[in-house]
């Protein structure tokens, strides 16, 4: 079904591209706001592949990678979305919180939060294998097809991002025994 | 045995938090991008695919659809150029293609490309793409395998040749082109009708096809020829009296065929103990034994499980295992295929009538995958090889990948001696039966599968959905529990995330869940069939504080399950209860808690909701349903009341099957076909209109309907139809309550 639609969609059939844009417009955005972590960017990232992806769609060869093909247009969106803005870090804004009667709750969201901060200091390129890797569950070797770049680039972009965010993570699971010295 | 170890590069929190982002778009991206379409113009096809010489019949019909598909729409948009219907028709002799044509435009043909391994020389034009072939065409083959010339403005041509076989005539060679069994309405006629064609000094023969796609072919020598056309669908196409032009200027010298780089020379011998063969390789590669017997059917390719040899470039795996008493071979390869398929192409996914015998030393070994690409984009691309053999009760399975020479894994398979009785491995199941008949059936209420039991052991089904990557098991409201005191079964499922392949998921739940066997680019080992999907033993009889673990998995598109046993059990018992699951994803319930209570302000009615969702109540004036939105899919509980009156239910079913609101083949026929349906305490009926559905019951005079609106036709984004169900068995009604 999927593979018609994208032939008839290259041959210029504008309903077809619609039904095809419509059925993946969630899982594109899904991915853009996870790499961008801005719904207007994401919503920007998302049009811009999919507008691409109808310019572009005779040039793909083989209908059957349409969705991988989709992918790689997002996320090289996302990059050109997060670069198209030098204020980027200028536009991260610090999440407030009550102080929470549960500590388990509050320190949660306290632990998102600085998350979201250390994520969002990646680079585009390394926010883009972390979000494949560990929400897709795509392996490096499909990682590296979807964006174009060597197996090793991958590896190397995952082994820094993730090295990064688990220091902020296991900032976090060291939060008692801190919050214990200092009451002490 | 399961070991644990991690994969260094995933993080299971940084997974859960992902989690929590949104999955829906806003709809103004779609309204934005569908409004945009008319004022951007889309860049042309570039070139034409090459036909499948020994494809399947389905797929290879199928495939020249496709590039008639391609195609068609130009010719017809080209006046002037009659004939080309779908069914070719002999044209007279001398003439070829289509019956009326305009005198060709002159082109500009003052370029030459010389194919590097052909043996043949053709003008192009200088802005035209060239693609010279990387594979050498030997059987089935790909798009790589031919010199590809992309017009300007859409279409193209490509160019194949062979040589014939020592002894073969041109029309026997013919013959095997296209055997009598492919002569359809979309490939040509019987190859004697063909009507001549000219390539060079050449008289060929042309074989028009669907829509504007054709082959020239002609043979040269010992040596045959293909030369495909399609005109492509830009707005100046080559046509195909231009098409006979460069054809024209096509200079034959066989002469100057190049073979592949002949392979390295065989000059090292391995001989397996464990596996039963012997086989020669090249001198500068290492060979590596297995150290383990194979334990999966989808072993790691550079584990201890297979014999290695390998070099940098290139790595040919090979092992065996006794098949089962009353197994074929041929089942058991076309399984293996289905296992391992990973987008693999006929023939390893075709019938066994139709795979390609290679000679080994000693037998014949069948070529299932033959030079596949693999993981990458490009004419780079890693390729993969496969074969399976079979000798007494053994069979075999030898592959390779890397940047391969094409012939040495035919090379390789020529020196190979199958020496069964030699072979020491064992096959891989094994274990003894201690759990008594399977003469219980569960039909889990809320996860989507079913399977058999001993009626000795007591079930539980859960009463919460499986939440995320969790451990699965520990929340036991969320997996159903079947067992006894000393072995428990714990099943559950969730729905994968759109746009999540299931081997995607299976690699991240093996991960997060800290096991082996989900390391990069390698699938998941200890494949089985589990309920008509693939599954993997993730944890296969590790040692628990009960007796032993297993833990199953399966995945379909969109949706996934799990399996946990853990006891006193052995894996032989495991494979017994696994073969009777049967899995039914459409039954799965996947509503989030229900905390809270929605009670009609007018219609005398309640309903659990989750805290996420947000309600409506109807409005006298504008809007006569109450409404519940389920945040988080495109589903929608619309809730209206009537009352019957003097009108009987059956009278008001009759009158809501004949709305003209929906499509007519969507109104859900006629009302006595409807099936019960529980809403709360009563029964009703459920029509289905194909993306939504109504329960309508009647509840002391009064007629409620219950809709299940869907605002998309993706079903990806949908609450279900069975959490729909169960969400309706929370309603109480109390139509004291009722505002009129």
């Amino acid at each position: 079904m999927q593979i018609e639609l994208v032939e008839r969609a290259r041959r210029g059939d504008q309903e077809a591209f619609t039904s095809l844009a419509a059925s993946h417009v969630d899982a594109c955005y899904a991915l853009a706001f996870r790499i961008l972590r801005d719904p207007h960017r994401a919503q920007d990232a998302t049009q811009q592949a999919l507008f691409g992806a109808w310019r572009d769609l005779a040039t793909l060869r083989d209908p059957e990678r349409f969705d991988a093909w989709l992918r790689r247009l997002v996320v090289h969106a996302c990059y050109a979305e997060a670069r198209g803005d030098r204020r980027w870090t200028a536009r991260i804004q610090a999440i407030s919180f009550e102080p929470s009667n549960t500590p388990d709750v509050a320190r949660g969201v306290a632990a998102r939060d600085e998350l979201d901060q250390a994520f969002r200091a990646l680079s585009p390129e390394q926010r883009a294998v972390v979000v494949l890797h560990h929400h897709l569950g795509y392996p490096l070797t499909e990682i590296a097809a979807t964006l174009g770049i060597p197996e090793g680039t991958a590896r190397s972009r995952l082994h820094y991002a993730v090295r990064q965010l688990r220091a902020v993570l296991d900032a976090d699971d060291r939060l008692p025994e801190t919050s214990k010295e200092r009451s002490a | 045995m399961t070991t644990f170890e991690r994969d260094p590069l995933f993080d299971p929190r940084i997974s859960d938090w992902l989690e929590r982002d949104p999955d829906i778009a806003p709809g103004a991206i779609l309204e934005t991008v569908v409004a945009a379409l008319p004022s951007i113009p889309q860049r042309r096809v570039s070139s034409v695919p090459w036909r499948f010489r020994t494809m399947s019949m389905p797929a290879r019909v199928a495939a020249l659809i496709a590039v008639g598909a391609l195609v068609i729409a130009g010719a017809l948009a080209i006046a002037g150029i009659g004939g080309r219907h779908p069914t070719p028709s002999p044209v007279p002799s001398g003439t070829v293609g289509p019956s009326t044509v305009p005198s060709a435009a002159a082109l500009d043909l003052s370029s030459t490309f010389q194919s590097p391994q052909y043996g043949y020389s053709i003008a192009v034009a200088p802005d035209w793409q060239v693609a010279p072939a990387t594979l050498t065409w030997s059987g089935p083959d790909n798009n790589y395998s031919v010199d590809a010339i992309s017009f300007p403005d859409g279409g193209g041509m490509s160019i194949g040749s062979e040589a014939l076989l020592p002894g073969q005539t041109w029309e026997q060679w013919l013959a095997e082109f296209q055997p009598p069994d492919m002569h359809d309405n979309c490939l040509g006629a019987e190859p004697s009708t063909w009507p001549p064609i000219q390539i060079g000094n050449v008289t060929g023969a042309w074989q028009q096809m669907c829509g504007d796609h054709g082959e020239a072919v002609a043979h040269v020598g010992d040596r045959a020829y293909v030369f495909t056309y399609g005109i492509g669908d830009g707005a100046a196409p080559i046509t195909f009296e231009q098409f006979k032009q460069i054809l024209a200027t096509v200079q034959f010298d066989p002469s100057a065929v190049t073979s592949p780089a002949p392979p390295p020379a065989l000059g090292k011998d391995f001989v397996s103990g464990r596996y039963g063969y012997s086989l020669s390789y090249p001198g500068d590669a290492t060979a590596t034994p297995a150290t383990a017997s194979i334990t999966s059917w989808a072993p790691d390719q550079a584990g201890p499980e297979v014999d290695r040899i390998a070099d940098p470039s290139a790595r040919l795996t090979v092992w065996s295992e006794p098949l089962e008493p009353g197994a074929s071979y041929e089942g058991w390869t076309q399984a293996y295929c289905e296992i391992n398929q990973n987008g693999w192409t006929p023939p390893c996914a075709d019938a066994p009538a139709n795979w390609r015998e290679v000679s080994l030393a000693s037998g014949v070994a069948n070529l299932m995958v033959d030079g596949e690409s693999v993981g990458t984009y490009g004419h780079s691309e890693s390729r993969q090889f496969l074969a399976t053999a079979t000798a007494g009760d053994r069979v075999y399975v030898i592959q390779m990948d890397g940047d391969l020479n094409e012939n040495l894994f035919l090379e390789v398979l020529a020196s190979m001696r199958l020496d069964p009785t030699s072979a020491t491995s064992t096959a891989r199941a094994a274990g003894s039966a201690s759990v008594p008949v399977l003469d219980a059936a569960f039909t889990s209420p809320r996860h989507g599968y079913s399977l058999r039991y001993p009626a000795g052991w007591s079930a539980t089904a859960s009463t919460t959905s499986w939440k995320g990557n969790a451990q699965p098991d520990a929340d036991p409201t969320a997996s159903d529990r079947i067992g006894t005191d000393s072995v428990q079964l714990m099943g559950t499922d969730r729905r994968l995330l759109k746009d999540q392949l299931p081997d995607a998921w299976v690699r991240l739940y093996c991960r997060s869940r800290g096991l082996t066997d989900c390391t990069d680019g390698a699938p998941p080992s200890k494949a089985f069939a589990l309920g008509g999907a693939i599954g993997y033993m993730l944890v296969d009889g590790a040692p628990s504080p009960d007796g032993k673990r297993f833990e199953a998995v399966a995945a379909v598109p969109g949706h996934a399950w799990v399996f946990i046993f853990d006891g006193a059990i052995e894996r032989a018992d495991v494979d017994r209860i696994l073969a009777t699951v049967v899995l039914r994803p459409d039954d799965s319930v996947e509503l989030p808690a229900l905390t809270k209570t929605f009670t009609s302000p007018t219609y005398g009615y309640s309903v659990r909701m989750a805290d996420s969702w947000t309600s409506s109540p109807a409005s006298a004036n504008d809007e006569p349903t109450d409404q519940i939105q389920m945040t988080g899919t495109d589903t929608m509980l619309y809730v209206g009341m009537e009352s019957l009156g003097s009108r009987s239910f059956d009278a008001v079913l009759l009158r809501d099957s004949e709305t003209t609101d929906v499509p007519a083949e969507c109104t859900g026929g006629d009302p006595a076909t409807w099936p019960e349906i529980q809403v709360g305490d009563r029964v009703g009926r459920l029509q289905m209109l194909c993306n939504a559905a109504t329960a309508h019951v009647e509840v002391d005079g009064e007629v409620y309907d219950f809709g299940w609106g869907n605002s998309t036709f993706d079903i990806d984004s949908h609450m279900n139809l069975a959490s729909w169900k169960e969400l309706l068995k929370t309603v109480t009604f109390d139509p004291s309550k009722i505002k009129r």
